[in-house]
């Protein structure tokens, strides 16, 4: 086994893993490793990665990823957690960009929150159960 | 939390798998990476794609087909920094721990808690002080988290194997006594030893803990840390009425 180091490491997000797992065939007779995938699938069916699909997580990317609107731009790995988190408040808003207020003009937060809830829609609100 | 690693590996391919080889490489690779930690790299996941192949090789005593074959696969390794959602598993005095259902060694000491936290000996639960509310960290509550370090232990996780059909009776003494110091050595290390992979995590920061504290208001102002319970609807009258109080004293 060898693990080649690259300079850039590829991270995707809960919605990717979601879609692959689910549509993954599954081995005969190994039970303990679909138990594995399948607690896997039940974690992530929790998380706002359920209630995405391919065309609203596109659209959040693109909105967020606009150089004129956001400059300097937000980071690979905040849209990432952005995706797989889906905030609804400013305060996550805030915890996940870093040094927000340094980096960014004031109304900005609230841009990148009105940004997230019309794109990703539903995928923000949390189910009561869940919590 | 998830990134894509590339691996090299050699699979086995036996002959009669000949006619369906590339579905007999991917079950391979599932069966011997998946639920596996691999040190610095993280926990396998899944197989994500074949990227390619070498050629076959057989050897001279084997008549399957020996071939190299470069793979992705899906690994849960989080960033330092990261903000992940688990839920509570269990809580004592000294730690809490938390899990995500397929992974469940992360643990935040009490001083990564939010500020002010407390602990409740009788109900062995630690919650938040906030403006006299008792915020309740619950058992299968939803948590946020931000990861702090990330902990490989290469060490041997398993004891040195003990003599089968051991007749205690026939030992001598001093036998005996190795034995049984042996026995307790190995209890001893077992307790000791730690998964391959352990989270420390911290939760001092605005937007962490609950999840139900942030995301139910949406208002920014007092509704945001309202929670199910009507226990701080009181608390926030009797505040009221004190200051009122005050007030007409003066």
């Amino acid at each position: 086994m060898k693990i080649s180091k690259q300079e850039k490491e590829e991270i995707i997000t809960n919605f990717e893993v979601l879609t692959l797992l689910k549509n993954k065939r599954r081995l005969k007779g190994q039970v303990l490793l679909n138990e594995f995938l399948n607690t896997v699938v039940r974690y992530l069916d929790t998380t706002p990665a359920a209630k995405e699909t391919i065309d609203t997580v596109i659209e959040c990317k693109k909105a967020l990823s606009d150089p004129s609107k956001y400059n300097p731009p937000i980071l690979k790995a905040e849209v990432l957690q952005i995706l797989n988190i889906a905030p609804s408040s400013e305060v996550e808003v805030h915890l996940i960009v870093e040094d927000c207020e340094d980096r960014y003009e004031p109304y900005i937060p609230s841009d990148i929150l009105s940004d997230i809830k019309g794109t990703l829609k539903d995928a923000v609100v949390r189910d009561k159960e869940l919590l | 939390m998830f990134h894509l690693v590339t691996v090299e590996d050699k699979v086995r391919v036996t002959p009669g798998q000949f006619d369906n080889e590339i579905q007999t490489i991917e079950d391979e690779i599932e069966k011997k990476y998946t639920n596996k930690v691999a040190l610095n790299c993280g926990l396998f996941v899944s197989l994500y794609d074949i990227i390619g192949t070498g050629d076959a090789y057989v050897y001279s005593g084997d008549g399957a087909a020996h071939l190299m074959v470069r793979f992705r696969m899906v690994v849960f390794k989080p960033f330092r920094g990261e903000i992940i959602e688990g839920v509570v598993k269990k809580s004592n005095k000294d730690s809490v721990q938390l899990t995500l259902g397929f992974f469940d060694e992360i643990y935040i000491t009490p001083l990564d808690l939010p500020e002010n936290s407390k602990f409740n000996q009788e109900e062995g639960l630690w919650y938040w002080e906030w403006s006299d509310n008792e915020l309740y960290f619950e058992e299968g509550g939803r948590v946020r988290f931000k990861v702090d370090v990330i902990e490989f232990n290469p060490e041997i996780s398993q004891p040195a194997p003990q003599p089968k059909n051991l007749n205690l009776d026939k030992l001598d003494s001093y036998s005996l006594r190795e034995h049984k110091q042996r026995e307790e050595d190995s209890q001893e290390y077992l307790r000791n030893t730690k998964s391959p992979m352990v989270l420390k995590v911290s939760m001092r920061e605005a937007g962490l803990g609950m999840v139900s504290w942030w995301t139910q208001g949406q208002d920014q102002g007092d509704g945001e840390m309202e929670t199910e319970n009507g226990g701080n609807d009181v608390g926030g009258d009797d505040e009221d009425t004190t200051t009122a109080v005050e007030e007409g004293d003066e």
